[in-house]
């Protein structure tokens, strides 16, 4: 049987880098097989997709990679989905989008409605041709990715992180589509810390190491989805004041649609609470409206007994909004946790052991004078939550805080937040897409569905 | 449900969502705002602003564009007209500045509407196609995406001011009326600002690579917008 793919000693370091971020990779794909990626992150599994599919910039280079589907232009008959979908919507409506492959290989436009329509469905997305793209879920933006994939005829398609963007419904569809396509004779490389939900379809699994090395591996060895271990549940607290009191909260979306209506919750001290639901179910929007940056359109939320205000809130209350990297703007790590401390005009003796006691606690003792840009992936989330953490705040809110970080980053940053509620009394409220990353250590779960948040 | 095949341009332009109402070629509206922009510069006496201003009223009626544009639009607005007329205050004296500043600020106003209505009402690929015909398509392109992801990208500035303000930068609105808070908004928002939207271009470039753009020297475009 012909290999679709052959790596052979492929080894590769970025332009100016002085390390190999893959090296003497090894692999070879037949049609119809499904092979997972694994390896902690910043371990160059992005980038081992972006060099079969031809689209690393031009750094040192060793070894080949042999795509038996070459396409007449000499590229690889290879398709990629990218991180996040977002940024690959490239036209704004269904059809334009998935044609846009299409318009770059100069097809006569007269054929291309007809590829485009077998291509939407051959991934089951039953939408007209003139949708707009901003309407989809983010399940079917992801499908209509890789229709605009399909339609290109690859013969392989790379697929990187599904679970770090899907819930659970879009994961089991995209199951469903792979196990499909496998069988129609498409190949597969799926990179995913947490391969369990993909099990039935993959065929052979492989691991990065952290120096770039490539080693086949099972499924045993492969990242499992993180559990923390149960942990000890707080008592309910007597009547003391809730951090956090929401009453029948009522939020509209842009055109005055409600996100979700009759809220009510109380978040004690010390407690934990865990928001799970769907995308686009609206927990980004409730940790706006709790933070005071979302007015609602009806109802009250009282944090520390009074209306939210950011301004109110700096010192008491720690927030990380989703993809924390981006928040970071100091030249190094020492500067950026002790961005928030001297805002808050903390003395400078205080400060310095604020900062000791936070880099120990993240165990990021050893990056104080590295420049946080360019950490890998995890750490600059450590780095992030550590810069939050340092006015030791009563209250922690976290937005999805284990998204595109690896088992051994979520269980290190879950067991964090589990001692600072423990042994700091720190409550904590934090939003996940996945329920198996919640059940063991909330006190409290709401689950945010259909309009609705309601307690579990 | 799905569309036939071989649909009329003038068909699917009337279904998609942003843009009922008018079915105008996009190369005409591009036109025609290009037109209302300049007037808007042109236009200085009171009684042409109201006619322009009347104009530009009828146009969003006619797109349907809906009360939630005219709230982010006369917010905005709101806001553009009180940091002008102050500046013109400061500069000229309050007397002086008042009036000026706000026929500025509406001329400004005028100009700038007729472009996001442009960027509303017309599919992507359409501006594309119809900007190719002015520039290189690669630049087309460019363009056409630019003002497409320019509400993603919004969205993660709008993110990076949350977070940063809850940590204590001085960029909320109340403080940056000091100038001394300035240097924050610099720090804190414009920095990573940019260095965000480099991100993003770069994830937006990665994505048209991985489908061949730029593979040819030519391109062909979707019938269907």
């Amino acid at each position: 049987m012909r290999d679709i793919l052959r790596i052979e000693n492929f080894s590769y370091a970025y332009p100016g880098a002085e390390r190999y971020i893959l090296r003497d990779v090894d692999m070879e794909i037949g049609p119809g097989e499904c092979h997972c990626l694994t390896g902690p992150t910043g371990s160059g599994k992005t980038t081992l997709l972006m060099a079969i599919k031809g689209i690393l910039p031009s750094g040192q280079q060793q070894g080949k990679i042999v795509c038996e589907g070459i396409k007449e232009d000499g590229s690889p008959s290879a398709g990629i989905v990218l991180q996040d979908p977002e940024t690959q919507l490239l036209g704004s409506t269904v059809g334009s989008d998935v044609a846009f492959g299409l318009e770059n290989q100069c097809v006569d436009p007269g054929l291309m409605t007809e590829r485009v329509e077998a291509a939407l469905s051959a991934v089951g997305l039953e939408k007209p041709l003139d949708f707009n793209v901003r309407r989809l879920s983010m399940g079917q933006k992801y499908r209509l990715i890789l229709a605009s994939l399909f339609v290109m005829k690859p013969e392989l398609l790379l697929i990187d992180e599904p679970a770090a963007q899907l819930d659970p419904e879009g994961l089991s569809h995209l199951l469903e589509l792979v196990l499909r396509l496998k069988s129609s004779g498409m190949a597969f490389i799926i990179c995913e810390h947490n391969p369990e939900p993909f099990y039935k379809a993959i065929d052979t699994f492989w691991e990065l190491d952290k120096e770039g090395s490539i080693s086949r591996s099972s499924p045993r060895n492969a990242a499992l989805s993180f559990r923390v271990s149960e942990t000890k549940k707080l008592p309910e607290p007597d009547n003391c004041l809730p951090l956090i009191h929401a009453k029948d909260l009522l939020v509209e979306g842009q055109k005055g649609y409600p996100i979700w209506s009759d809220v009510s919750f109380d978040l004690g001290a010390g407690r934990r609470m865990a928001v799970w639901g769907p995308n686009g179910a609206g927990k980004t929007t409730l940790l706006r409206c709790l933070t005071g940056f979302l007015k609602p359109a009806s109802g009250t939320v009282e944090m520390f007994g009074r209306r939210p205000e950011p301004k109110v809130l700096r010192g008491r209350l720690g927030c990380l909004f989703q993809n924390p990297q981006k928040q970071i703007f100091e030249t190094t790590v020492f500067e950026e946790i002790a961005f928030p401390l001297k805002r808050l005009r903390t003395e400078e003796r205080l400060l310095e052991k604020r900062i000791q006691n936070v880099l120990e606690l993240c165990g990021i003792e050893d990056l104080v004078l590295a420049s946080p840009h360019k950490l890998s992936y995890g750490q600059k989330h450590l780095v992030a939550l550590a810069s939050i953490l340092a006015p030791e705040p009563e209250l922690l809110i976290l937005d999805d805080p284990f998204a595109g970080l690896d088992t051994a980053y979520c269980s290190r940053i879950s067991e964090l937040l589990v001692t600072l509620s423990q042994e700091q009394g720190t409550s904590v409220l934090w939003t996940v897409h996945n329920p198996s990353q919640v059940s063991n250590w909330a006190d409290i779960i709401l689950n945010a569905q259909g309009g609705r948040i309601t307690l579990q | 449900m799905r569309r036939e095949g071989g649909l009329l341009c003038n068909e699917v332009m009337s279904r998609y969502p942003d843009q009922q109402g008018m079915n105008i070629p996009a190369g005409l509206k591009l036109l025609c705002c290009t037109l209302l922009s300049i007037c808007a510069f042109a236009a200085r006496p009171v009684w042409a602003l109201i006619v322009l201003s009347l104009i530009n009223l009828l146009i969003v009626l006619a797109f349907r564009l809906g009360i939630s544009f005219f709230k982010k639009e006369i917010r905005v607005f709101i806001w553009q007209s009180l940091i002008i007329m102050g500046l013109y205050s400061l500069r000229f004296g309050f007397d002086h500045g008042l009036l000026p500043g706000f026929l500025t600020s509406w001329q400004l106003f005028l100009a700038f509407v007729p472009g996001v209505m442009f960027i509303q009402t017309t599919p992507r690929s359409q501006v594309a196609r119809t900007l190719s015909r002015i520039m290189p398509w690669k630049m087309a392109f460019v363009l056409s995406t630019s003002m497409q992801f320019m509400g993603l990208l919004l969205e993660e500035i709008r993110g990076i001011y949350e977070a940063q303000a809850l940590k204590g930068g001085r960029i909320l609105l109340k403080d940056i009326w000091k100038p001394w808070n300035w240097p924050d908004l610099v720090h804190c928002l414009i920095v990573p600002g940019i260095v965000q939207s480099m991100a993003v271009a770069n994830q937006i470039a990665l994505a048209a690579k991985a489908r061949d753009f730029g593979k040819n020297n030519n391109r062909t475009y979707w019938p269907g917008d």
